[in-house]
């Protein structure tokens, strides 16, 4: 029977804080920008409606199963350091998911950035910040990528072979698999070594945004109908080579999907008739090397997403306004490490969060809902105006 | 097919204190552009009025304009005569305004025997008793289109005047269908006076799509290198003058060049000078009384913002006539024009701090600014007169054949 790959992505920004346009400038150095009592609010909220229910699901049917779950799984390195700040039980109840063995850890961006597309050296640095963490949290070295919003180019495939990677995770978009199907393992163009795992989005978007619309038709969604989407996904041939890959974010569970829609059971019964029928869960990492033999190539030349209609940078850095900050951001790197202050280099950093270019997005139509749940101020001028005055200051302190 | 329609106003460029004659001729132009006919009324008569195609005009002569009365509190205090450049007050005619709404009434019964019409469409309450008496006589369909509700005017449910809320509330209560210029006003409504939601259609007001450009060369002007912002309105309580000065005060301690032009005229402009006074930045507040016509357009252009700070707003025409003069708009939340231009930043009027901070971004950021222009001149293709004829139509075709 094919396969099954779950992958599950979980992070949140430190959030900034309102930043007065008239507090630009000043003496104070060690200002700080970010919002720490939001951030400290909504990862409460978060830990409980979603990480802590969902680790548990995943322990439980870990156990029931006889360990034929598996999973993959990245945690932002912002996510984390907010985590073991602030709710440091949650650490030992990730270690204790991470320790079944069945559970792997992908590694990423620190700071959850679009460094790669800006800065070769920020990527790099921030990709061995993560992978460092990841060693230091949870005794782990992760061997699978993915880089934030699944962002992915073919010149970026020697710098993640070179930082010890051998497989990436991105979006299975039809303008890069052009009829073909998601469920094979590809690689990268020029780089047979680095294999690509590609998202099942249909599938995927199913159960992220589609589960508890009760206008969508097939709504309400039951175990038996996604998995007979699933089979009817499955080309004839060798079963075995296929791998459906339903990639999310990890606060699907009990957050974007409240627990009252039923995700929790749903999901509970989906893996166990899944299992029952042949199906086998594999780790990313599992699937890789199931296939590491020569696969055919990918050649994807403009960056590539999991967002929005368009599968591209558009929703960071589309308009005028969220280009004139991310360049402006990067264009501080030499001026900022030059600094050798540590609090402002990680201030510098966060700001890198991709969150806060999201928030600047002006794309109303379709994709609009999408934007506006995630988005913490009243429009994207606002959230425009706040970070902007923000880099006024962090500029203001570098002059 | 609805084909005739009576209407009942009470002001029309280019006699008007604001909004609501705006709204009507836009409303009459384009309704009559599609081929509705309309007689329209007004309590007084208005020369030089840009007559179209099918509409007809009837003056019922009230007589209430002959002398100042300076006790009058409410919206329409104020009508500006633009052929002589000066406010009008109205003559009290021995009774209130509440007297000479129904005196309109009576006299506007005598006058409508001579016509056919399939419907009865009536502006705000002030037209609520002639409606509501041909409505009867007629036995037509009645709408009744809200252009402020008293709250707004009042700027506040502790200070309505009653008697006028109780016109208004019969006029919806009465009325077959009421048509609000906004969803705000549509909640307002909803809240205020308990009509039930199904009554009530929004049409937002709309902006016509010519192009009356003036010339106007900044650089030469008073205003090169000062950054200007604007606020056009009346100068009431419900506008929020107040609280833009609170603004402005806070922006001049900060900005030396930076000035504030004030576009309007009403019973609070004595009070809003003062207040610039004691604020001691008179030297950067311009108060320019009523501008129309060119002279409003030219004020548009020197501006780079334009704030609507109202403490209640049902629309605001001005903002639409802003953006189409290609200037960036800062709007009170309370506002019907919000719901339509995503490409604004919304203020809550009280916060004062807000406003200078938000004004001072757009001032300070150029590329907000392209953006704010770019992204509300886009929003403006959706807000058209044209866009609102075609609703109302439907409307009229519904409650007839419904």
């Amino acid at each position: 029977m094919a396969n099954i790959c779950l992958y599950l992505h979980a992070h949140q920004p430190f959030r900034l804080r309102k930043f007065s346009i008239f507090e630009i400038g000043g003496n104070v150095i060690n200002k700080n920008y970010f919002d720490d009592e939001t951030n400290n609010k909504c990862l409460k909220r978060i830990i409980l409606k979603s990480y802590i229910p969902t680790i548990n699901l995943f322990k439980d049917l870990i156990k029931k199963t006889n360990k034929k779950f598996h999973l993959g799984l990245s945690v932002s390195g912002v996510l984390l350091e907010q985590i073991e700040k602030q709710n440091p039980e949650v650490i030992d109840l990730l270690k204790s998911l991470v320790n079944t063995g069945v559970c792997e850890l992908i590694g990423e961006t620190y700071y959850h950035s679009l460094a790669s597309y800006f800065s070769e050296k920020e990527f790099r640095l921030q990709l061995n910040t993560h992978k460092k963490k990841l060693r230091k949290v949870f005794d782990f070295i992760p061997k699978t990528f993915r880089n934030t919003e699944l962002l992915y180019y073919n010149q970026l495939a020697p710098i993640i072979l070179d930082m010890g990677y051998n497989g990436v995770l991105i979006e299975g978009a039809d303008k890069i698999l052009m009829g073909r199907s998601p469920n094979f393992v590809y690689s990268a163009k020029n780089y047979n070594e680095l294999k690509l795992l590609t998202k099942n989005y249909r599938l995927s978007d199913d159960i992220a945004f589609r589960f508890s619309d009760s206008h969508w038709r097939e709504y309400p969604l039951s175990p038996s109908k996604f998995l007979s989407w699933i089979k009817a996904s499955l080309q004839e041939g060798k079963l075995e080579n296929q791998t459906i890959n339903i990639f999310m974010d990890y606060e699907t569970f009990g957050e974007h999907q409240w627990r009252e829609t039923g995700i929790f059971d749903f999901f509970e019964s989906f893996v166990l008739e899944a299992i029952s029928q042949g199906f086998k869960f594999l780790t990313p990492g599992e699937v890789i090397q199931k296939n590491n033999s020569r696969t055919e190539e990918l050649n994807i030349v403009d960056p590539l997403t999991w967002a929005d209609t368009e599968r591209d940078l558009s929703a960071w850095i589309g308009n005028d306004l969220q280009k004139d900050i991310a360049y402006r951001l990067y264009g501080l790197e030499k001026k900022v490490l030059a600094s050798k202050n540590a609090y402002i280099i990680n201030q510098w950093r966060r700001l890198q969060t991709s969150d806060h270019f999201y928030y600047v997005c002006t794309k109303w139509s379709n994709d609009g809902d999408v934007h506006k749940y995630f988005n913490p101020y009243d429009s994207p001028y606002d959230a425009y105006v706040n970070y902007m005055n923000i880099l006024r200051d962090l500029e203001f302190k570098l002059s | 097919m609805i084909k005739n329609v009576l209407m009942i106003g009470w002001e029309y460029p280019p006699l008007n204190s604001g909004g609501l004659g705006v709204a009507c001729q836009g409303l009459v132009n384009s309704l009559s552009a599609i081929g509705i006919n309309i007689v329209f009324y007004l309590p007084q008569r208005i020369t030089n009025i840009n007559q179209k195609k099918g509409v007809v005009f009837n003056f019922i002569d009230c007589a209430f304009f002959k002398e100042a009365d300076k006790n009058f509190l409410y919206t329409y205090t104020y009508l500006i005569d633009s052929n002589k450049g000066k406010s009008v007050k109205f003559y009290k005619n021995g009774g209130t305004l509440v007297e000479l709404v129904k005196i309109y009434a009576n006299k506007l019964l005598e006058n409508t025997k001579d016509y056919n019409f399939d419907i009865i469409h009536a502006h705000d309450w002030l037209t609520v008793p002639a409606a509501l008496a041909l409505r009867e006589i007629s036995k037509k369909p009645l709408i009744l289109h809200i252009h402020a509700t008293e709250f707004d005017r009042a700027g506040g449910i502790y200070s309505l005047n009653s008697e006028i809320a109780s016109i208004e509330k019969e006029g919806l209560i009465r009325a077959d269908k009421v048509i609000a210029v906004s969803q705000y006003t549509k909640e307002k409504i909803v809240n205020l006076y308990n009509i039930l939601p199904e009554r009530i259609e929004v049409v937002h007001n709309g902006i016509s799509s010519e192009n009356e450009d003036v010339f106007l060369n900044r650089d030469k002007s008073f205003f090169k290198n000062k950054n200007t912002v604007l606020f056009v309105g009346r100068l009431t309580i419900q506008k929020g003058v107040d609280w833009f000065l609170k603004a402005a005060e806070k922006i001049s301690k900060i900005n030396e060049n930076t000035v504030f032009l004030i576009v309007g005229d009403g019973d609070y402009k004595g009070k809003a000078i003062e207040l610039a006074n004691d604020m001691k930045i008179s030297d950067k507040v311009i108060f320019t009384g009523f501008l129309r016509g060119g002279e409003l357009k030219k004020a548009y252009k020197l501006a780079d913002v334009f704030v609507l700070p109202s403490v209640s707003e049902p629309f605001g025409i001005t903002a639409l006539e802003a953006i189409k003069s290609g200037v960036p708009v800062i709007l009170s939340n309370n506002s019907g024009a919000r719901e339509i231009i995503k490409g604004s930043i919304g203020v809550d009027f009280w916060n004062t701090k807000d406003m200078a901070e938000k004004i001072t971004a757009v001032l300070s950021y150029p590329r907000l600014k392209n953006k704010l222009i770019e992204d509300s001149k886009e929003d403006l293709g959706f807000a058209t007169w044209e866009r609102a004829a075609d609703k109302i139509v439907k409307i009229y075709n519904n409650l007839t054949h419904g």
